[in-house]
């Protein structure tokens, strides 16, 4: 990689990365340029001790590694029985309005105590435990109607219903003409 | 007041004088009119067409006496000072201090996400109002299937559990499996903590109720334990464009007087709509879980309108189905415009007429029999009334008859004594004295209506409507009928459009193309074989040939604007002086974040680059088990193509199935944003830069 296009490289890691801060709503603007700074530079140590992956992979690689350390900083004892530690601080970061509390310490102040009270009220829960209950279908006994039907539709068929109707109609109308051609003069 | 009499004080002699007067009072009607007809039919002998005529008169007469019956009786317990006999009258006016617990479920379906989340704050300020929120739970049950639908859900969920601290009371919970629709999410919620509460109160998206009748409910149920469903009658509200603020307003003005009229009759045997209600929790679970229906190929059928059933289930376990009839506080939205409302119609009818097996099935009381048969005759009737139209006309073509106008003095009538005549005028005041009634009952208390002059013509205007708009319905309904009994499949462009955007005029004409050509060719027919029935049918003939314009006026929000500055259609819930809080609060404009607007897939998008809700999504879902190497590399290959060929390189199904995969959508997370920009598909670099 030429100088050019590691400048660029960089330049394209650090512009994503305050992406990412933003879109994660983390502290004032300030804040996050001085932590992506500081990102940036240790994903650059990183990099040049092993070249193998991309300056972008690096540097979300370091982020990724931040927000778990910091977030289960915050979390402390009770860290070991939170599962995917990065996306719950997330959620309970939102819920207490983290950026507008604590804002200039993300990721590189003490986090607050508060935030550990927070991971445990906001789980993610679909419904209280459960506290399961039976409820089957049951049979029903739709009494005469479905004795005729079942006796009926298996031997049902489109065709010959067709021409019955047909037919009929035809009956119909004839039985009706000559009823009334005779009896209603 | 007088003294109001309890449940257990109902007498079978009190019920039974009640019911007979009811029925008896139909049957008489009924007889009545079948008598006239059987009369005008007499001097030149009865026809074989004839006949058919008078079996179609004596089921379609029975349903218009028992809507005049509903509303005479209705009117006669408002004239005296209201009925003995309702559950309401059980409690006091101050009562709701129960802290049973109380679960208030919203079954959703790809509903408009931020109308359903204001909706439950505004019912959760309410009752935090009306002497707080203790032993209520919410629960929003999902079955969206539109991606960006489900994660608009889960954010607005947080949110609002945020706003008001309420983890662990406000649930979100999103089903893998929809099966069996909503019958099938609201047993779904039973089967998993069904048992953790005495009752549910079962809402639509579109539902509000206040805080006070919440509280209410509940204590209705503590106080009355033989009571397994207590419904209440949901005004509409919040209706903007024409078509539904006449429905509205036609609803606050007569609907009254038809529940008070029907609790009359059934008492403790009532219906259940679905939503707006109150549910004993265990004897549903014990007893009220759908059973299949009968099918030709042994096909497990599912029923489709479960809500009248459930009710027939629940008496014929031994509880009590009450109506609310005076409960205020209740509302929900209808549809905006013509087109939706037969949306709606289109699953009804099939849900209706699938309530057929029930009606001979052995255990089933006599009166949930009447509510699935009038739901049955709802759609039913329409083919009928056009079975008797025709036949009517071709009798009296064939007969060379002139027509009723043109022979008004002297011939027909004459030697039918007169009977025709009253047979129509009789017709006549039992479709309209019903609506003049409810007129006149509400005029003494007209200002809210805009005053009296404005409430007259406002119901001269929606009788008129309604009137022109009857014909096209019928045979929309007739088509369904049909469609459902011959197991085909009705297609129909369902707009679910909100309030702010009408029809279009060619539009309107492309969706109901139906009427005016069954009107033109009705016009040619009559031409050529009974010219003299054109006046007599021309109400009918004009609603069809008018039905695409009345459909397009109707839905238009600047008419609804309109008639709302002229003080039309007026109900006392858009004056804000009058209007529930909840029912404010809920109507507020306001819509979803929307980051990705502009981007296709936006579900998919906020799941996988958001972090928010990606975080969320992921919390959200339960953690797979391990699968097979199979599975995990066919899933493996979906997540590559999606990275590398962007959505529209899967199919919906596949797209869908990834939403379900916390570990697909954690690797995608990470993939899309710590690849170079230059090594991203077109679609997710856009999706970046949107962001």
């Amino acid at each position: 990689m030429d100088a050019i296009n590691a400048q660029q490289a960089w330049d394209e890691a650090l512009e994503r990365l305050m992406l990412l801060f933003e879109s994660m709503d983390l502290g004032g603007i300030e804040h996050r340029h001085r932590t992506a700074f500081e990102l940036i530079g240790h994903a650059k140590a990183r990099f040049h001790s092993d070249p193998r992956l991309s300056t972008m992979e690096v540097t979300m690689d370091v982020v990724g590694e931040r927000l778990e350390s910091w977030f289960t900083q915050a979390l402390g004892e009770k860290a070991g029985r939170v599962k995917n530690r990065t996306a719950a601080g997330l959620l309970a970061w939102r819920v207490t309005g983290g950026s507008q509390r604590w804002g200039d310490i993300l990721l590189v102040g003490e986090p607050p105590a508060e935030l550990r009270h927070v991971f445990e009220k906001v789980r993610a829960q679909t419904g209280p435990d459960l506290a399961f209950s039976s409820m089957t279908h049951r049979e029903m006994d739709y009494g005469p109607m479905e004795s005729i039907a079942q006796e009926t539709w298996h031997r049902f068929a489109w065709a010959p219903l067709l021409k019955a109707v047909i037919f009929w109609t035809f009956i119909f109308f004839l039985v009706l003409a000559i009823h009334d051609h005779f009896y209603l003069q | 007041m007088r003294k109001a009499i309890q449940p257990e004080q109902l007498t079978p002699d009190f019920v039974g004088f009640r019911r007979a007067s009811f029925f008896g009072a139909i049957l008489a009607t009924t007889g009545l009119g079948l008598w006239l007809l059987w009369r005008s039919f007499l001097p030149e002998g009865i026809s074989a067409l004839e006949w058919t005529q008078l079996v179609l008169f004596a089921l379609l007469f029975q349903q218009i006496a028992t809507g005049f019956w509903l509303v005479a009786f209705g009117c006669l317990v408002v004239l005296t000072g209201g009925d003995r006999a309702e559950i309401e009258h059980t409690i006091d006016e101050e009562s709701g201090a129960s802290h049973a617990p109380t679960a208030i479920i919203l079954p959703i379906f790809n509903e408009d996400v931020a109308r359903v989340f204001r909706g439950v704050e505004a019912m959760w300020e309410g009752l935090d109002k009306a002497g707080g929120n203790e032993g209520f739970d919410f629960f929003i049950l999902s079955d969206s299937n539109r991606p960006e639908n489900w994660i608009a859900e889960e954010i607005a969920w947080l949110d609002l559990c945020r706003k008001f601290d309420a983890f662990g009371r406000i649930f979100y919970r999103k089903r893998r499996v929809p099966r069996n629709s909503k019958s099938g999410n609201v047993a779904d919620f039973c089967r998993r903590w069904g048992a953790r509460y005495r009752y549910m109160i079962v809402l639509d998206a579109d539902s509000i109720m206040t805080g006070q009748l919440l509280r209410r409910l509940v204590a209705m149920m503590e106080k009355n334990p033989r009571v397994g469903i207590i419904q209440t009658a949901p005004q509409l509200a919040m209706g903007r464009t024409l078509f539904r603020r006449m429905q509205q307003f036609a609803a606050k003005v007569y609907a009254p007087l038809f529940a008070a009229g029907s609790n009359y009759w059934h008492l403790f045997a009532g219906n259940y709509w679905g939503h707006n209600a109150i549910i004993r929790i265990r004897p549903f679970i014990e007893h009220c879980d759908l059973p299949e229906l009968p099918d030709p190929d042994e096909k497990k059928r599912h029923i489709f309108s479960h809500d009248t059933v459930e009710a027939a289930l629940m008496r014929k376990a031994g509880y009590d189905v009450w109506f609310a009839t005076t409960e205020k506080g209740s509302y929900e939205e209808g549809p905006p415009n013509l087109s939706d409302s037969l949306g709606r119609d289109r699953r009804w009818c099939l849900g209706n007429l699938q309530h057929f097996w029930f009606l001979f099935a052995p255990g089933i009381d006599f009166a949930n029999r009447f509510h699935i048969w009038t739901g049955v005759m709802a759609y039913l009737s329409s083919p009928l009334w056009l079975l008797f139209l025709v036949t009517g006309v071709v009798d009296l073509a064939y007969k060379n008859r002139f027509s009723l106008l043109s022979s008004l003095p002297g011939s027909e009538f004459s030697y039918s004594g007169g009977a025709v005549q009253v047979l129509i005028i009789a017709t006549l005041a039992l479709l309209f004295v019903p609506k003049i009634l409810a007129l006149l009952i509400t005029l003494p208390r007209s200002r809210p209506f805009g005053g009296a002059l404005r409430l007259t013509g406002s119901a001269l205007i929606e009788t008129l409507t309604w009137t022109l708009l009857a014909p096209a319905i019928m045979l929309y309904y007739t088509r369904f009928v049909i469609f459902n009994l011959l197991g085909l499949t009705i297609h129909w462009t369902n707009q679910n459009r909100s309030d702010d955007k009408g029809l279009g005029f060619f539009e309107s004409f492309r969706i109901f193309w139906l009427p005016p050509v069954v009107g033109l060719f009705a016009i040619a027919a009559l031409i050529i074989w009974s010219p003299a029935q054109i006046i007599l049918l021309s109400p009918i003939l004009a609603g069809w040939l008018l039905a695409p314009l009345i459909a397009w006026a109707t839905s238009q929000p600047w008419l609804g604007d309109l008639s709302r500055k002229a003080g039309l259609f007026a109900i006392p819930e858009e004056n804000p002086e009058t209007c529930p809080a909840e029912l404010h609060h809920a109507g507020q404009i306001g819509s979803v974040e929307e980051e990705f607007e502009g981007i296709s897939h936006s579900g998919l998008v906020r799941a996988v680059i958001d972090p928010i809700a990606h975080s969320l999504h992921v919390a959200l879902l339960r953690e797979r088990e391990p699968m097979s190497n199979k599975v995990d590399e066919v899933r493996a290959d979906t997540t590559n193509q999606l990275l590398n060929e962007g959505p529209d390189a899967l199919t919906p199904a596949q797209r869908y199935a990834l939403l379900w995969d916390a570990e697909s959508l954690r690797r995608l997370h990470h993939e899309v944003w710590s690849s170079p920009t230059d090594r991203l598909h077109p679609w997710w670099q856009a999706c970046l830069k949107h962001l």
